[in-house]
């Protein structure tokens, strides 16, 4: 039916949840997540079944569970969730709202926060001294160190920035409070069933997903980055091109061509890709064949192996006449 | 961007003409209602990166099953099932290889589950 009341074909009139036919994956992931987490929850409970026999086994349990949980919130929070932000994937509004505080509750975050946090901030001042979801910047512009922005971006920066900005502000408190009281009302779920079990897979798994997946994932996307200007139009962020990555990934290694065009669709970023290929190239963008994870494994370590991260993909290589190959980090 | 009337014009020709030779197919799957979503994204990365070639979002969004040169249409169905299959696991890696790795320790015990975990960390660290 049309929302408008105007003549549709017959076609068209059927009824469709989805906005696109691929944002099933997303459905798909999240329900995943949510089974992942009702598992551990409930072989903790169960002990005898999952071979805990006393402490050690106990801790292996839990260290097993929350990191894979906390690697899967990430992913599920900073990519999937991500995604629905800027381009909602159904077509109600109101299941777009629902559906997004049944989503970013399980990452530890309110989902309007996390949207405002992103869209509002990241996006529209990327890499200006208001961007405050980046790492802060040294005196020569470079970003502060790996783990210290790690370790010190969520919650507690975080905090600081979304009070100032959000329950602070008179004409978002209210909002802001009421979504708050809907994160708070479903996130403590797993505190009324075993506050232990809570803390030990629910909120370190929060914690592992928003300080090393989410965190790294922002550091890496936007190290060696400077700000769009018209000399430098595509040196804002950096293109992983990894095809396992961007497969499980939801496409985020297309980041810059995401933040050329925040609204196109994440299925679509391969293709978009292929169409500015020659633009990234002529512009110097940075291209690199691996994923997130390798990038973050070579910006965490010592000076030797963050200089790696500079390396060029070689397919995206300027071509200029006469010149000499460059070999990367001499 | 702005896209001229005449390019426009004939890349959403070309759409429309892929999407009615994919229609048969498609709504034997009972897959109908979706076709004109699909074209609605088609348009609108097309206008959104007017300056490339109007033909290489038509053959991304072409079926594989389309360049059989038989037409057999039962194994285009087989292989698109496949395909979709293939996609929601991969799509789903993440959480699908959690959820194993967790309720595996059923079988081999929660130390396994730890070895398995680091193992599978630190091979996306090192590759991924």
């Amino acid at each position: 039916m049309s929302r408008d009341g105007g003549d549709v074909s017959p076609l068209s009139s059927n009824w469709r949840i989805l906005a696109h036919p691929q944002d099933v994956h997303c459905v798909i992931f999240h329900t995943a997540c949510l089974v992942a987490y009702a598992c551990a929850f409930w072989l903790y409970h169960h002990p005898k079944l999952a071979g805990v026999t006393g402490p050690w086994s106990r801790a292996a349990f839990v260290i097993a569970s929350a990191s894979l949980l906390g690697w899967i919130t990430g992913i599920n929070v900073g990519v999937n969730f991500h995604n629905h932000s800027h381009r909602g994937i159904f077509t109600s509004a109101f299941v777009n709202r629902w559906f997004g505080r049944f989503w970013t509750f399980s990452g530890g975050w309110p989902s309007f926060f996390w949207e405002y946090s992103h869209v509002t901030v990241h996006h529209t001042r990327l890499l200006s001294n208001e961007d405050w979801t980046l790492p802060r910047k040294n005196a020569d512009g470079s970003f502060e160190d790996f783990r210290r922005y790690v370790f010190l971006h969520w919650p507690w920066r975080c905090m600081v920035h979304l009070r100032r900005d959000l329950i602070s502000r008179r004409s978002l408190r209210g909002k802001s409070l009421r979504e708050f009281a809907i994160f708070l009302a479903l996130w403590s779920i797993p505190f009324w069933f075993d506050p232990i079990m809570a803390l030990w897979l629910w909120v370190f798994p929060q914690w592992i997903a928003n300080a090393w997946v989410m965190g790294s994932g922002m550091y890496v996307q936007h190290a060696g980055c400077i700000a769009k200007s018209p000399e430098r139009p595509v040196s804002h962020s950096n293109v992983f091109l990894s095809k396992f990555f961007n497969l499980t990934m939801f496409n985020i290694g297309y980041h810059l061509e995401h933040h050329e065009h925040p609204r196109v669709h994440w299925s679509e970023l391969p293709e978009l890709h292929n169409r500015l290929k020659k633009d990234l190239i002529d512009g110097g963008a940075h291209v690199v064949p691996y994923g997130n994870y390798h990038a973050s494994f070579l910006l965490a370590g010592p000076p030797q192996r963050r200089i790696r991260f500079t390396e060029q993909h070689l397919g995206y290589t300027r071509e200029i006449p006469g010149a000499l190959p460059i070999t990367p980090g001499k | 961007m702005q896209v001229g009337t005449e390019e426009r014009s004939d890349r959403h020709a070309a759409t429309l003409f892929v999407w009615e030779a994919e229609w048969p197919e498609r709504q034997r799957c009972g897959d109908s209602s979706w076709i004109f979503a699909e074209q609605e994204w088609l348009v609108d990365l097309s206008e959104m990166t007017a300056s490339s070639d109007a033909t290489s979002a038509l053959t991304f969004h072409l079926p594989q099953a389309f360049t059989f040169p038989n037409g057999d249409k039962t194994n285009m169905t087989a292989r698109s099932l496949l395909s979709h299959a293939g996609l929601v696991f991969g799509r789903s890696f993440c959480p699908l290889s959690a959820i194993v790795i967790i309720v595996g320790a059923v079988l081999w015990g929660p130390w396994v589950s730890l070895a398995i975990t680091v193992l599978a960390l630190s091979a996306a660290m090192r590759f991924s």
